[in-house]
């Protein structure tokens, strides 16, 4: 049988077990003879690898089981002071929330562009608050007459690197700021939100930017061509 | 039944509801792409399970059981949040394929980039295929929806997916409505 007999719906549901016997025996005769139907079944199969790789590990935060239903608001609410330390999500978890989230999906950028860096920050290790400050410096001196643009945004628990009274880098925020004209500390709306819930105010450092949330601010500049990096990937400065 | 088995049975029930958290959860994920929204909505999930178990009168439907709460409650999410979506919006065809996606992303990030792509409804019968590995029937009846929708979907969803993550291989094989239609009478 010719493979153009054969539509993907029919081939998906050979692969979900989802045709009927005699309808399965009669494409897996015509796979035997059409080597590319076997391909196009084998690229429709790996979707299944796909999910399972980008899923498939994914775990749960830790949580007693729940005695009773409890209410949207009220739910959100008194969980938004431990879930401040949860980002949002790493990497591709960050992105599809804002692919979801966001009314125009998925357009990223042809190219990333070395000298405009987004750095994202979503946990609150002051570890990794000295990591990134440390990053952000080296790369605007080392840089300074390439024209580079460089902006740090925080959610989540790495929203304490903005704030006043939540971040012991406080003063070296500040002196970058002062320093550089061609940086910006940005602060997730989602993230002040949160801890507005939780009855804490934010307390921004002064000059920190805040309008959007992280997720729609990273999309934003991927699509723009800038270069996205992750707290974590920058242990190798 | 007696009253020890009542209660054995209940703590059985409430031991498979607990269990069931982390499968919950991946496929919440896949749906929303947020984890911290994800964790919420299998809370939410698991405490409405725990509150209606009783209702559940066969329990060998649990699995589907809880998965249509899932459903229930991130459509009620949405539906607070942006009440006029398009939830089958066909977007990602629309859209330059997978070399817009950056590179540097590890194959995680890039499969939930590119599920997050994916139109909503799309993505909430792939995750119950692909992730769960539930049937077509069981789809069908968790989501509210014909078994023939969940195949379309199903399928269009892949090779948005294959479009996005492997654009040298996304020709597809010469697909028509007429061929669909047929292999819809062709399922089980």
């Amino acid at each position: 049988m010719n493979k153009h007999h054969w539509d993907d719906a029919t081939l998906s549901a050979y692969i979900d077990g989802e045709l009927d016997a005699g309808t399965q025996n009669a494409l897996l005769e015509a796979m035997a003879h059409d080597k590319s139907l076997s391909e196009e079944v084998c690229r429709l199969r790996r979707t299944r690898d796909w999910m399972r790789s980008g899923f498939g590990s994914a775990e749960p935060p830790q949580r007693a089981l729940p005695k009773a239903r409890a209410h949207w608001p009220r739910l959100r609410s008194g969980l938004a002071a431990s879930l401040m330390a949860l980002a949002i999500g790493v990497g591709g978890g960050l992105l599809g929330y804002v692919c979801a989230e966001r009314e125009h999906p998925a357009g990223m950028a042809q190219a990333t562009d070395p000298n405009r860096i987004v750095l994202h920050i979503g946990d609150s290790d002051p570890k990794h608050f000295g990591v990134l400050l440390d990053y952000t410096e080296k790369f605007l001196n080392e840089h300074r007459n390439d024209g580079v643009k460089v902006e740090v945004v925080a959610n989540a628990g790495g929203l304490d690197l903005l704030r006043v009274h939540g971040s012991a880098y406080e003063a070296r925020v500040r002196a970058i700021n002062e320093k550089y004209d061609n940086v910006q500390f940005i602060a997730c709306m989602n993230a002040i939100r949160n801890l507005e819930k939780a009855g804490i105010d934010a307390d921004l450092i002064q000059d920190v930017h805040t309008g959007e949330t992280a997720v729609d601010h990273i999309v934003k500049r991927l699509r723009e061509g800038w270069t996205y990096r992750k707290v974590d990937s920058l242990s190798d400065i | 039944m007696g009253i020890i088995s009542c209660i054995k049975s209940g703590a059985a029930m409430r031991s498979r509801i607990a269990a069931s958290r982390e499968r919950l959860y991946r496929v919440a994920l896949a749906w929303c792409g947020d984890d911290m929204l994800a964790d919420d909505l299998v809370q939410e999930t698991l405490s409405l399970a725990l509150q209606k178990v009783h209702q559940l009168r066969d329990h060998e439907r649990l699995n589907a059981w809880l998965y249509s709460i899932l459903n229930n409650r991130w459509k009620q999410y949405l539906r607070s949040r942006r009440p006029h979506e398009d939830l089958d919006d066909d977007r990602v065809c629309d859209k330059p394929g997978p070399d817009t996606l950056v590179d540097r992303f590890e194959i995680v990030s890039r499969v939930r980039m590119a599920v997050a792509a994916l139109p909503l409804e799309q993505r909430r019968v792939l995750a119950l295929v692909d992730l769960e590995g539930f049937s077509y029937n069981d789809v069908a009846e968790i989501l509210e929806i014909p078994a023939g929708t969940v195949m379309s979907r199903l399928h269009r969803a892949r090779k948005g997916l294959i479009r996005l993550l492997e654009p040298d291989q996304a020709t597809g094989n010469g697909a028509t409505n007429e061929n669909t239609s047929a292999s819809l009478r062709r399922v089980k």
